[in-house]
C-alpha cells in the first residue's frame, strides 16, 4: 500500500506529467484584445478569444488567461475585465468615447484656447478612471461639463463677465498688487522713482511760481498729484534706470477681449500689458 | 488545493475539488460543465453492448465476491485503467477544470464503496500510478466522516449506520491508512426494513383496499394480476428509492391506467375500450410487456397518493423511526457524536430523513446531503494538499483616507512554495492637499463560491509614511513570494522597497486569510485617481432628488460648481478649528512646553480670522493671506513643542522657519512638517494622534495657498 498516502505532498515529477495543455487561444490575439480593452473599454473581442462568448463562464476564462498572463499590465487588464463583469457591466454598457472626438468637442465648447490646458493623457486618465468608477458611465455633457472645471482650474484666472461688457476690451488689475495697488489707486501703472522725485520736484516749483494750477477740489496730496503730473508729462522725464519709460504699465495690468457671445468656462486669450506676453482667463457669466 | 475527489453510487461519478481553501469542497458540475467521459468501451466478456458506465465499471470492480476468471479480472483492470486515464485527460483539457484545478491535479483521492475487498482496493492502487497522480484511497466511511466534520480525519470512533434490506448500526475507528476501518464496540440491527419490505407492504394495501381484484388468487387470471401487482410494485420502490414521485399507479392486462392521484379503484366493464390520452404514467411504463401483453384477467387499473403510499409504508417507518432513535440515544451515552450514513435507502429523501431526524433530536451529527455527495467531498479533507497560493495577491496604496487607490496584482495562482514576483514600480503622486501618509493593503483575489464575482479581501494593511522624490511622489515596488508553515501550509512574504528612500518593509509569512472586503478595486495608472473625487461628485448628484433633471452642460457645471460650497465663516472657523486642534493635541501630549502652546491658542483667537467682521468683508486675498498666518503660527509653536520633546526632525523645521517674518506662501513648509513629524514620532504613543491632526493642518495649509477663485467658498457673501 506505498501509494496509499495518509498525507503528504507529490513529487514534483509526478506533477509535471499533469501538466496544463496548450491554452485554448492565442496569446497574440489576446494582448491585441486587450488593447482593444484599454482603449476603448469594450471587453467583448478579449471574451471573443478566450471563448467565453459560446456559454462558457467568462470569469473562469478571465482566470485561466490571468495565470497564463506574464506581463503586469496583461494582468491588470484582465482582472479589471473580472470587476466589470462582476458589476455587471461586461461591455454591454457604453464604450468609452474616442478621446480624439471628446477633445475636439472640447474645444468647440470651450474656445480654440482651451486645449493648451487640456491634455489627452490627462483626458484619458480621468475618462479611464470614470468608467472604472461609475455605473452607469457618465453622460457626453457631464463629461464636457468637468472638463471644462478641469480647464478652469488649469487656467486658474476667472474673469467676471457681465452683460455690458459682451464683445468690449476690457482691462483688468490686481487690486493686491504691491507694485501699483490695484486699480483702485493707481489704475495699474508703474512710476519710475526717480523720474517721480523729479516730476514732484518740478511740480513744486511750477505750482509755487504759479505756472501751474490745481483745479478746485482736487487732491492735495502731493504724492498722488506728482503721479498724476509725471502721467501727463512723461516725455520731459526719463533716465537711464527706466530707459526713458518714466511710466509703464504695471505687470498685474492685463487686457482681453471679451466675446459677443461668451459661454461660462470659455478659455479666453489676452495679453499683459507691462510684457506684452499672452495672458489666458476663463469665462465666468455674471448677471448684469 | 489540487486533489479531484472521486466517488460513485448507482447514479453516476461524483467529482469534486475544492477551488477555495477556506470554503468546502464542490462538486465539480455545480462549479463548470466540463464533458467528463461517462463510459468507456470494454470487450464483448465484460459488456454484451460493447461499452460501460463508468460507475458501473467501478461497481463491478469492487462486486463482492470477486468470482472473476483471470481473463475477466485482466479485462476489468485495463477497462478501469482506460477510464481513469479518459477522465483524467478530459479534465486536463477542459480549460474551466484546469481553472479549477490550479491547472493540474497533483492528487487523486478515490472513496471506496463500504464493502470494497482489501484486495480489489490494493489492486487499484497499484494499477493507477501509471497517470503519475499520488492516488489515496479512503474508505466510504472514513471519507463522508471527515465531511461531515469538515476537518483533517480526527482518529476517534463514530458511528455507521447502513441501510439496505437491514438497518445496521455499528460505531467503527478509521485505520491509519483511511483505506478501510475497524468496527469497535457493538452494533445493533433491526431486520427486513429494506426495498423488499417496502414493496410487501405496498402490494398488501392495495390487495387489502382491493380485495375483489386479489381476493382468489388460485383462481385463472388472478395470478398474473397479481404478478403484474407485485412487478409494478418493485418498480415503483425502485424509482421511489432513486428520489422518484411517492404516487404509485398500475395497471392490468391489456388496459393502461388511465387515472393518478385518485384513491379509488376503478374496475372498467369488460370489453369497453379505455380512453387513453398518449401519456403515460410512471408506474405503469414499468411493468414488464410480456405481463402487459398477457392477455388473461380483467383489465384493472390502480392509483395511490403520495399519502396512501406512505400510509402504506407506515409501519416500516415507525420501526426504522423508533430503532434510529434508540440507536441514537445509545451512541450519544458511548461518547460517539457522529453518525455517517450509506445504503441504497438513504438515496430517498424521505427515508433518509426519518434517520437524520432521530440523530438530530439527540445531538448527534449526521450528514443530510446524499452520502455519496458528502463523501466526495470530504476525500478533500483526508488529504494534506501540496502547499501553493490559494488567491491571487495584490497590493494596493492610497493616501490616508482616499477611497480609491492604485494597485496591482503580483502573484496569480497556482504559483508554488518558493516562487518570487516583484510589482512594476508603483509611483503615487502626492498632492498638495494631502498627507504624505499612504494605506498600504495587500488583498487576496478570488472568485466567489459560484463562480460569478470577483471577490477581494484584505489580507493585510499598513500605514506608513513614504520618502517623496523631488516630484511629490510616493515610489514604491513590492515584491511577494509563496513560502510554507508547518500549521498553516502555504503562506505570502511581502517586501515593500520604498526606493526613494531604499527603506524595506517586510512582512513573514502571512496566511493567507482575508479580513474585511476591500472597498474599492484597485485603479492602474495613478493619473486616474484624478477621476476618483469625480465619479463621488457624480454619483453624489446623481442621488441627488433632482439627479435626473441634471442633462445639460450648464446643468452639470452648475452643479459641480454648487459642489461643497461653503460660507466664509465656515471655512474661517474650519481653518482655525484645525489649529486649536493641532495646539491641544499636542498640549496634551507633550509634557513640556504647554505655556508656549497655550500662548498659541490665545495669539489664534486674537488674529483677524476670528474676527467676524474681517471674515465677512476682507478679501479674498487678505483672508487667504491671513487663514495662512493662523496655520502658519500653529505650525511653528507645535514644532517648538515637539523639539522639545527631542524631535529632531521637527527642530531642523523649525531652524528653517525661524526666521521667516511671513507666512510662506508655498504649501511645502506644511508637508515638511508633517514628514518630520511622521518620522519623529514613528513608533510613538502619541504617533497617531499628532500626525492626523498634522495632516489635517497640511491640508488646510494648501487650501489657504490656493488662488480664491479656485476654492468652493462663496466669496460673495451669498452662504454667510
Amino acid at each position: 500500500m506505498n501509494a496509499m498516502k495518509h498525507s503528504g505532498y507529490p513529487d514534483p515529477g509526478a506533477a509535471s506529467s499533469t501538466a496544463p495543455s496548450r491554452l485554448p487561444w492565442s496569446p497574440q490575439d489576446l494582448q491585441e484584445a486587450l488593447k482593444v480593452f484599454l482603449r476603448t473599454g469594450d471587453c467583448q473581442p478579449c471574451l471573443k478569444v478566450l471563448g467565453a462568448t459560446t456559454g462558457r463562464n467568462p470569469l473562469l476564462a478571465l482566470q485561466q488567461a490571468l495565470r497564463s498572463a506574464t506581463a503586469t499590465w496583461e494582468r491588470d487588464a484582465l482582472e479589471d475585465i473580472g470587476f466589470e463583469l462582476s458589476r455587471g457591466q461586461g461591455g454591454l454598457g457604453t464604450a468609452r468615447p474616442d478621446i480624439q472626438d471628446l477633445l475636439q468637442e472640447v474645444e468647440r465648447h470651450y474656445g480654440p484656447h482651451a486645449l493648451q490646458f487640456l491634455s489627452v493623457e490627462k483626458t484619458e486618465a480621468i475618462v479611464r478612471g470614470l468608467w472604472r468608477l461609475c455605473s452607469p458611465p457618465p453622460s457626453r455633457e457631464c463629461l464636457l461639463a468637468l472638463l471644462g472645471i478641469e480647464i478652469a482650474r488649469a487656467v486658474g484666472e476667472p474673469i467676471a463677465v457681465t452683460p455690458e461688457v459682451h464683445g468690449k476690451s476690457v482691462t483688468l488689475y490686481n487690486k493686491q498688487c504691491g507694485n501699483c495697488g490695484g486699480e483702485s489707486d493707481g489704475a495699474g501703472t508703474v512710476y519710475c522713482h526717480r523720474c517721480l522725485a523729479e516730476a514732484k520736484k518740478v511740480l513744486k516749483a511750477g505750482l509755487a511760481d504759479g505756472t501751474y494750477n490745481v483745479k478746485e477740489g482736487a487732491t492735495s496730496n502731493m504724492d498722488v498729484l506728482s503721479r498724476m503730473f509725471l502721467r501727463q508729462f512723461a516725455a520731459m522725464f526719463g533716465c537711464t534706470q527706466c530707459s526713458h519709460q518714466p511710466v509703464k504699465p504695471c505687470s498685474c495690468a492685463r487686457e482681453v477681449e471679451i466675446p459677443e457671445h461668451p459661454v461660462l468656462g470659455q478659455v479666453l486669450k489676452g495679453r499683459q500689458l507691462a510684457t506684452g506676453n499672452d495672458w489666458f482667463c476663463y469665462v465666468r457669466l455674471v448677471e448684469g | 488545493m489540487s486533489v479531484l475527489g472521486l466517488a460513485w453510487d448507482k447514479n453516476g461519478i461524483c467529482l469534486t475539488c475544492r477551488p477555495d481553501p477556506a470554503l468546502p469542497p464542490r462538486r465539480l458540475d455545480e462549479l463548470c460543465h466540463c464533458e467528463i467521459p461517462r463510459s468507456v468501451r470494454v470487450p464483448p466478456d465484460l459488456s454484451p453492448e460493447g461499452n460501460l458506465a463508468g460507475h458501473v465499471l467501478l461497481g463491478n470492480w469492487f462486486a463482492p465476491p470477486p468470482n472473476r476468471s483471470p481473463r475477466e479480472q485482466a479485462l476489468l483492470a485495463s477497462a478501469v485503467a482506460e477510464y481513469f486515464g479518459n477522465v483524467l485527460s478530459a479534465l486536463q483539457n477542459d480549460p474551466d477544470a484546469q481553472v479549477l484545478l490550479l491547472d493540474s491535479i497533483d492528487q487523486l483521492v478515490i472513496v471506496t464503496p463500504p464493502h470494497a475487498h482489501q484486495q480489489d482496493v490494493d489492486a487499484l492502487a497499484k494499477m493507477l500510478p501509471a497517470t503519475g497522480l499520488t492516488i489515496t484511497m479512503v474508505t466510504h466511511y472514513a471519507a463522508q466522516f471527515a465531511g461531515l466534520c469538515k476537518e483533517f480525519l480526527p482518529m476517534k470512533p463514530f458511528l455507521v449506520c447502513e441501510w439496505d434490506e437491514d438497518l445496521v448500526f455499528h460505531p467503527v475507528v478509521a485505520h491509519p491508512t483511511l483505506s478501510h476501518v475497524s468496527r469497535t464496540g457493538q452494533g445493533s440491527k433491526l431486520k427486513h426494513v429494506g426495498a423488499r419490505r417496502m414493496q410487501e407492504l405496498l402490494t398488501r394495501h392495495v390487495v387489502a383496499r382491493h380485495p375483489a381484484l386479489f381476493s382468489d388468487e388460485a383462481a385463472a387470471g388472478k395470478v398474473s394480476s397479481m404478478a403484474a401487482l407485485r412487478a409494478a410494485a418493485d418498480a415503483f420502490v425502485q424509482k421511489a428509492l432513486a428520489g422518484g414521485e411517492l404516487a404509485f399507479a398500475a395497471g392490468g392486462p391489456k388496459e393502461p391506467v388511465t387515472a393518478r392521484f385518485t384513491a379509488s379503484v376503478r374496475t372498467l366493464p369488460p370489453g369497453r375500450p379505455h380512453p387513453t390520452n398518449g401519456t403515460r404514467p410512471e408506474g405503469s411504463s414499468s411493468i414488464p410487456e410480456s405481463l402487459r401483453a398477457e392477455p388473461s384477467g380483467e383489465p384493472w387499473a390502480i392509483s395511490l397518493t403520495e399519502d396512501e403510499v406512505l400510509a402504506s409504508w407506515k409501519p416500516l417507518l415507525d420501526q426504522v423511526r423508533n430503532f434510529s432513535g434508540a440507536a441514537a440515544r445509545e451512541a450519544r451515552a458511548m461518547g460517539l457524536t457522529a453518525c455517517v450514513c450509506s445504503g441504497a435507502m438513504f438515496q430517498a429523501p424521505v427515508f433518509a430523513s426519518i434517520v437524520h431526524d432521530a440523530f438530530e433530536r439527540e445531538g448527534v451529527l449526521v450528514s443530510t446531503d446524499s452520502p455519496t455527495v458528502t463523501a466526495g467531498r470530504g476525500a478533500h479533507f483526508c488529504v494534506r494538499a501540496r502547499p501553493m497560493l490559494s488567491y491571487d495577491c495584490g497590493v494596493l496604496i492610497k493616501l490616508r483616507g482616499a477611497r480609491t487607490g492604485i494597485g496591482t496584482l503580483v502573484l496569480v495562482r497556482p504559483a508554488a512554495v518558493g516562487e518570487k514576483r516583484q510589482s512594476d514600480v508603483l509611483a503615487l503622486p502626492i498632492p498638495n492637499a494631502g498627507g504624505a501618509l499612504l494605506d498600504l493593503a495587500i488583498y487576496l483575489r478570488r472568485l466567489d463560491e459560484q463562480a460569478t464575482s470577483v471577490v477581494c479581501e484584505v489580507l493585510k494593511s499598513h500605514t506608513f509614511s513614504p520618502a517623496l522624490s523631488t516630484d511629490r511622489q510616493a515610489r514604491l515596488q513590492v515584491s511577494m513570494r509563496v513560502d510554507e508553515d508547518e500549521v498553516l501550509g502555504a503562506t505570502v512574504s511581502v517586501d515593500i522597497h520604498d526606493l526613494n528612500s531604499d527603506d524595506h518593509i517586510r512582512f513573514n509569512k502571512l496566511p493567507l486569510r482575508g479580513t474585511e472586503p476591500l472597498s474599492e478595486p484597485p485603479l492602474r495608472d495613478p493619473q486616474q485617481l484624478m477621476a476618483a473625487d469625480w465619479a463621488n461628485r457624480i454619483d453624489a448628484i446623481r442621488r441627488s432628488p433632482s439627479g435626473s433633471r441634471v442633462r445639460t452642460v450648464s446643468d452639470w457645471r452648475a452643479r459641480f460648481e454648487d459642489w461643497g460650497g461653503v460660507s466664509r465663516g465656515f471655512y474661517a472657523s474650519y481653518i482655525l478649528n484645525s489649529a486649536v486642534e493641532f495646539i491641544t493635541i499636542l498640549a496634551a501630549a507633550c509634557n513640556e512646553g504647554q505655556e508656549e502652546l497655550l500662548e498659541g491658542l490665545a495669539l489664534l483667537g486674537a488674529i483677524q480670522l476670528s474676527d467676524p467682521n474681517f471674515v465677512r468683508n476682507a478679501h479674498p486675498e487678505e483672508f487667504q493671506a491671513e487663514a495662512r498666518l493662523a496655520l502658519f503660527e500653529a505650525m511653528r509653536r507645535g514644532a517648538t513643542a515637539l523639539t522639545g520633546l527631542g524631535c529632531n526632525y521637527c527642530a531642523a523645521w523649525l531652524e528653517e522657519f525661524r526666521e521667516a517674518s511671513d507666512a510662506p506662501t508655498e504649501e511645502r513648509c506644511a508637508q515638511r512638517l508633517l514628514n518630520a513629524v511622521s518620522q519623529d514620532l514613528a513608533g510613538r504613543e502619541i504617533e497617531s494622534a499628532v500626525v492626523e491632526a498634522t495632516s489635517k493642518v497640511a491640508q488646510m495649509y494648501h487650501w489657504t495657498c490656493q488662488h480664491p477663485s479656485t476654492l468652493n467658498v462663496a466669496w460673495d457673501g451669498s452662504l454667510d
